[in-house]
């Protein structure tokens, strides 16, 4: 019995396909714009594309991200330097054969952008077979060079770990070793949570920057996609990854230049409510206190109920934490006359503030009734609202009696 | 009474000396001592010298030595005889003369590394070196990883996290492979059958991997005594390794005593409880403050003979919290509350299951009571080591049951006491494992054209696997091509992904007991089979062959169930052959198909066939390995159709229950098939082969030992005071039809084989 025949005798999970895959259509070189670049380890595709600064996407020119400060985006980004240079900035994004890490993925596409002059340039390093990697590699290192910053979605636990696999792998030396890293999933993550259901960048692109894309790829089946061009090297569906690829960094910039703008005016550039709180929630972090008050007293007169509720929950804490109750019975006020949500917690907040911080008995029974009357209104009449505050409103008559 | 005294009670006891089958006494042994090695480092040297260890065992000299040598070994070894030392010393040596040097240590158990590496961080802290040793395995913090893959200069780990955690992810331990001199393997016998064959494939890949930053490392192992160390380690290193077993360890005077309960039913060969028997001798050791652990063969062996130990104890001051349990299932902490009661001796009895068999430190204890044969002679050896102080006398109380295997070792203590008959064995060329590590090492680098992984064929299989669109040439090179994560996709544990799992609905929370391979899941799980888990009886409620799920629930009958299976086997090829012209022995690849038709109830005791069901289930069919043996039909002449029947079966029967011996399996790793005409051999056959599909060398070993095997099986046959055949011997009476003496008919088959071939 030949190896073949036993083969296929124990290893029932694969059965080969045996279909040899002849080429089906054009290469990448005969539909892209690209060349191939041959360096002392073969060769590779590259592909660059230069956008002039004033080029809009997002909103916002490219050239917007100039504007970025140390002093807005040091609270989010660790390890930033007072002074800095744009042109140190290098955005990266890669494709890759897989999505669980490993010496077995492989980053076939890796796209960069940075500025030069007046103008962003975006160079895509293609390798069309395995046996490119060491000289796309190359190449790319010798760009990385000049570095300093790294700025990525996602990078932190994907995209920059796998590429240090792959130069390691490859035994070469990284000209950037380690990068001052902006990964913007982070601050994303906090300010959009609330408001989007994914905070992928896909999703950001389009609720945030507002751009749709046509006829686009979906993530999952890139994988897929390479290993069939290696087979057929039909690069029609390739292109549609570069163009992927090249989107993703260039909304990279410009959510770059959206997270600088909204920590740095967030009443102007936000939508006054679930992004407002995610700034505030930002700003909570980095101690910046009248600012962040500014911001939930803001969303707690923004009507919208989830997010009003959220900010009056952190401004309580807040006061607490400070001991300002006098200014916790203001919010608690506040709240109450907005009509909003589910009153009782926070007439019983109230009813605390009055007979343990103002000791004033009087209105804080008047509070307890008034949540008492509300339980019975809403239907809540045997809950643990009304027995907790059944418990209450006797101490309270209790504590009147005594004083009498 | 001291421990002497108690032995002299049992000596003289009437009650107790009738059971006694045989009592061996080993003399005490002096130290044979050496020098510590010119070359080693003053630090160690001070170090040890500091602890009062101002020279080595000879076995501890001649490990470093050869080790210095730069050769692979293997140090075999009794319990407590210093063998960590053999590894600890020579990689300490390395690190502190080049502090780049790192090491692997790979244990079987996660209790056990923990243990191991202890009396490791003692040493390091004595002599005062800044060496870094940390354990990485499933538990280790991912904060604290990357500080380890780093920094480390001992990696303690076990194979499966190798496989899935450090392997694939090479790259994130650069210092490591640059710089890994020694691996580690302790307890290499664990390594046996299908988990010893993946560690096989493992180590293959780590070389690769080693190669790629340039790193030779070199091999130190330690195993209990079996009968091939060096083959097994070599076959799991790829290596050829050096043997160490001049043991210069002392050790104290050593009492065996094999100790077989009384029969209460003759005819059935069924004995007095082992447990009942644990129970009084133990209570006889524990009264005396002899300090005593007992072994049992399962969890709730353990919490019964505990219950009946503290029941005795009660009224006695303190005696009743100086007996205690440990098992699988208890929590670190009590465990470790428990290891140190032993240590510091405030627990004076522990009944335990197998898991501290292994190194864990309790301390040496006086006594120790088997309570039913572990199954192996080494497994045997390492449980009675945990008595025995380096000097001072100490007992070891192996207690039968009525199994056939207990009660051939009870009576045959040659087998037992002498050289050992138990092999390790691994199969790493096993085409599923090897297909599925290659994935794995494809996914970790790229084949080379040209490579060798193991076997002739690398580059065959390679094609096949391009074929399968898994990885892709180019470049000469065979690159990973798919988006899978190939060492998630399998365990080395577990023979296949395959496995039934067993699921106990008795409670509302149901919850998952065991799991049955593919192959035996019709027989053992079909509806309304009786399935025996820990001595609780549970019938089967539901199998979802699709799912691979059985659903049991507990039950208590009177019954037990028997599929009956019909084996179709059929030889594809020939590995061996060896014709006398009379009798026949030859192993091979195989194809077995089994249909389970239908199941019998048989009642307990007197094995009464009191029911029957039917079976609809899928017939199976693997591919493996196995051993044959031919009868020529110039014997069975003069006998009838029913008497060779019977004698084929009878062989069967013992056969089933002897290979297990040599092979260290369980018995269902194998299966026992006779042909009474086979198409193959055209004559009477028997085969024996591997349960796991492409065999994990058994077969191979069966046909090496074929002549052993028929000599125990007469020693067992003669040695059996049955009449015409017992579960002893050639199985239950009720088995065989027609009117012989299966027992005869059996006998006389043997003694032919054996005369002929």
């Amino acid at each position: 019995m030949d190896l073949k025949a036993k083969l296929d005798m124990y290893i029932k999970s694969e059965k080969p396909a045996n279909t040899v895959q002849k080429r089906t259509g054009p290469d990448i070189h005969e539909i892209m714009d690209g060349t191939v670049l041959s360096n002392c380890d073969g060769s590779f595709f590259l592909l660059e594309d230069i956008y002039p600064d004033r080029y809009i996407h997002g909103g916002y020119p490219l050239g917007k991200v100039y504007e970025i400060k140390y002093n807005t985006l040091c609270k989010v980004f660790d390890g930033m330097e007072e002074s800095f240079d744009i042109r140190e900035f290098l955005f990266l994004d890669t494709e890759t054969t897989g999505l669980s890490g490993g010496t077995g993925t492989v980053a076939f596409l890796v796209g960069v952008g940075f500025y030069k002059e007046d103008t962003f340039v975006l160079r895509q390093f293609l390798m069309r077979d395995y046996d490119e990697e060491p000289a796309m590699l190359r190449e790319l290192n010798d760009l990385m060079k000049g570095y300093k910053y790294l700025v990525t979605f996602n990078g932190k636990a994907f995209d920059w770990n796998l590429l240090q696999t792959r130069f390691t792998f490859n035994r070469i030396k990284m000209n950037m070793k380690s990068p001052i890293h902006l990964d913007l999933l982070y601050p994303s993550r906090r300010i959009w949570k609330l408001k989007l259901e994914s905070c992928r960048l896909t999703s950001l692109e389009e609720n945030v920057l507002e751009e749709y894309r046509v006829d686009d790829i979906p993530g999952a089946l890139i994988p897929g996609i390479y290993f069939k061009y290696l087979e057929d090297r039909n690069a029609t569906e390739i292109k549609k990854v570069m163009t992927h690829n090249k989107l993703d960094i260039i909304s990279m910039v410009s959510l770059l230049a959206k997270i600088n703008s909204l920590l740095e005016k967030p009443f102007a550039e936000s939508d006054g409510q679930h992004e407002l709180l995610g700034v505030g929630r930002i700003f909570e972090t980095g101690g910046r206190n009248s600012e962040v008050r500014e911001c939930y007293e803001s969303c707690m007169k923004s009507g919208n109920s989830l997010v009003s509720s959220l900010a009056y929950k952190r401004l309580v804490s807040i006061c607490k934490r400070n001991r300002d109750y006098s200014k916790l019975a203001e919010y608690c006020e506040q709240m109450l006359s907005y009509g909003l949500t589910n009153r009782i917690p926070i007439l019983i907040e109230l009813a605390k503030y009055y007979e343990h911080r103002a000791k004033d008995m009087i209105r804080a029974i008047e509070t307890v009734e008034a949540a008492i009357s509300e339980c019975t209104k809403i239907g809540l009449g045997s809950s643990l609202y009304r027995s907790e505050l059944k418990i209450r409103h006797d101490r309270l008559k209790r504590k009147i009696a005594s004083h009498i | 009474m001291n421990l002497e005294q108690v032995l002299e009670y049992f000596k003289t006891s009437e009650k107790i000396r009738k059971n006694i089958s045989n009592w061996v006494e080993m003399p005490p042994r002096e130290a044979v001592y050496a020098d510590f090695p010119d070359f080693l480092d003053e630090r160690i040297k001070q170090a040890l010298g500091r602890r009062g260890i101002n020279r080595l065992y000879s076995h501890q000299a001649e490990a470093i030595q050869k080790i210095n040598e730069g050769k692979d070994i293997v140090v075999v070894t009794p319990t407590a005889s210093g063998k960590t030392m053999c590894y600890n010393i020579p990689v300490l040596d390395a690190i502190l003369k080049n502090e780049e040097s790192r090491a692997i240590f790979l244990f079987p158990t996660k209790a056990l590394s923990q243990d191991q590496t202890s009396e490791l961080h003692e040493l390091i802290t004595e002599a005062g070196v800044d060496v870094k040793t940390f354990t990485y395995d499933g538990d280790t913090p991912q904060s604290a990883r990357k500080a380890i893959r780093q920094a480390g200069h001992i990696v303690v780990t076990n194979p499966d996290m190798l496989h899935s955690g450090i392997l694939p992810h090479h790259t994130k331990w650069t210092k490591l492979f640059e710089n890994l001199k020694y691996i580690v393997i302790d307890e290499i016998h664990h390594y046996r059958g299908v988990f010893g064959s993946h560690l096989a494939n493992v180590l293959r890949r780590l070389e690769r991997i080693c190669e790629f930053y340039g790193s030779r490392p070199q091999f130190i192992c330690c195993s209990a005594t079996i009968a091939n160390p060096a083959e097994l380690a070599g076959k799991i290193t790829g290596r050829k390794i050096e043997l160490i077993d001049n043991n210069g360890s002392p050790s104290g005077e050593k009492h065996f005593i094999f100790y077989n309960p009384p029969l209460v039913n003759k005819e059935l060969g069924i004995r007095k409880s082992s447990m009942l028997e644990a129970k009084n001798l133990a209570e006889t050791l524990i009264r005396n403050n002899v300090q005593t652990i007992v072994f049992t063969r399962s969890r709730l062996n353990v919490e019964v003979l505990v219950t009946y130990l503290k029941e005795i104890f009660h009224n006695s001051m303190g005696k009743e919290s100086s007996v205690r349990g440990y098992r699988g299932g208890y929590l670190p902490n009590q465990r470790r509350e428990i290891e140190k009661g032993l240590r510091k001796g405030e627990i004076t009895g522990v009944v335990s299951t197998n898991a501290l068999e292994l190194g864990i430190d309790i301390g040496n204890l006086e006594a120790c009571i088997i309570c039913g044969y572990p199954g192996t002679i080494a497994s045997t050896w390492q449980q009675a080591g945990r008595a025995g102080r380096r000097s001072g006398i100490s007992a070891a109380i192996f207690i039968a049951n009525s199994s056939p295997l207990d009660q051939y070792i009870v009576s045959n203590p040659d087998y037992f006491f002498g050289s050992s008959p138990e092999n390790g064995l691994v199969n790493p060329d096993n085409l599923t494992i090897l297909y599925n590590h290659m994935k794995c090492a494809a996914f970790e680098l790229p084949f080379e054209d040209g490579e060798k992984f193991g076997v002739e064929t690398t580059q065959e299989i390679l094609s096949y696997m391009e074929d399968a669109k898994l990885i892709r040439h180019v470049g000469n090179r065979w690159h990973w091509s798919s988006e899978s994560f190939p060492s998630d996709e399998m365990s080395l544990r577990s023979a296949s992904n395959e496995n039934f799992i067993i699921i106990d609905i008795t409670e509302p929370q149901h919850r998952v007991i065991g799991e049955c391979d593919r192959f035996a899941a019709p027989m053992l799980l079909h509806e309304e089979a009786i399935y025996i888990h820990e001595g609780q009886q549970y019938q089967v409620e539901k199998l979802d062959f699709d799912d691979k799920k059985a659903y049991i629930r507990k039950v208590n009958v009177d019954y037990y169930t028997d599929a009956n299976l019909a084996v179709d086997l059929r030889v594809i090829d020939v590995f061996r052959e060896n014709d006398t012209g009379t009798v026949l022995k030859g192993c091979g690849e195989v194809t077995v198909q089994a249909l389970v038709t239908m199941f019998k109830k048989i009642k307990l005791h007197t094995h009464e066939n009191i029911g029957s069901g039917p079976v609809r289930l899928p017939e199976m069919e693997i591919q493996t390995t196995s051993y044959w043996v031919g009868i020529p039909e110039t014997l069975t002449n003069g006998m009838s159709q029913t008497e060779i029947q019977n004698a084929l079966l009878g062989l069967s029967n013992i056969m089933a229950n002897v290979a297990p011996m040599y092979l260290m399996c369980d018995p269902g790793d194998i299966h026992v098939v006779y042909q009474v005409k086979s198409t193959f051999t055209q004559r009477p056959t028997l085969f024996i082969y591997d349960s796991y599909p492409g065999g994990v060398g058994f077969s191979d070993k069966l046909y090496e030992l074929h002549k052993e095997l028929f000599e125990t099986a007469e020693g067992m046959i003669d040695s059996c005071t049955c009449e015409s055949g017992c579960p002893s011997c050639v199985g239950p009476l009720n088995e065989f039809s027609g009117n012989g003496n299966p027992k005869e008919l059996t006998k006389k088959l043997v003694g032919y084989i054996l005369r002929n071939g």
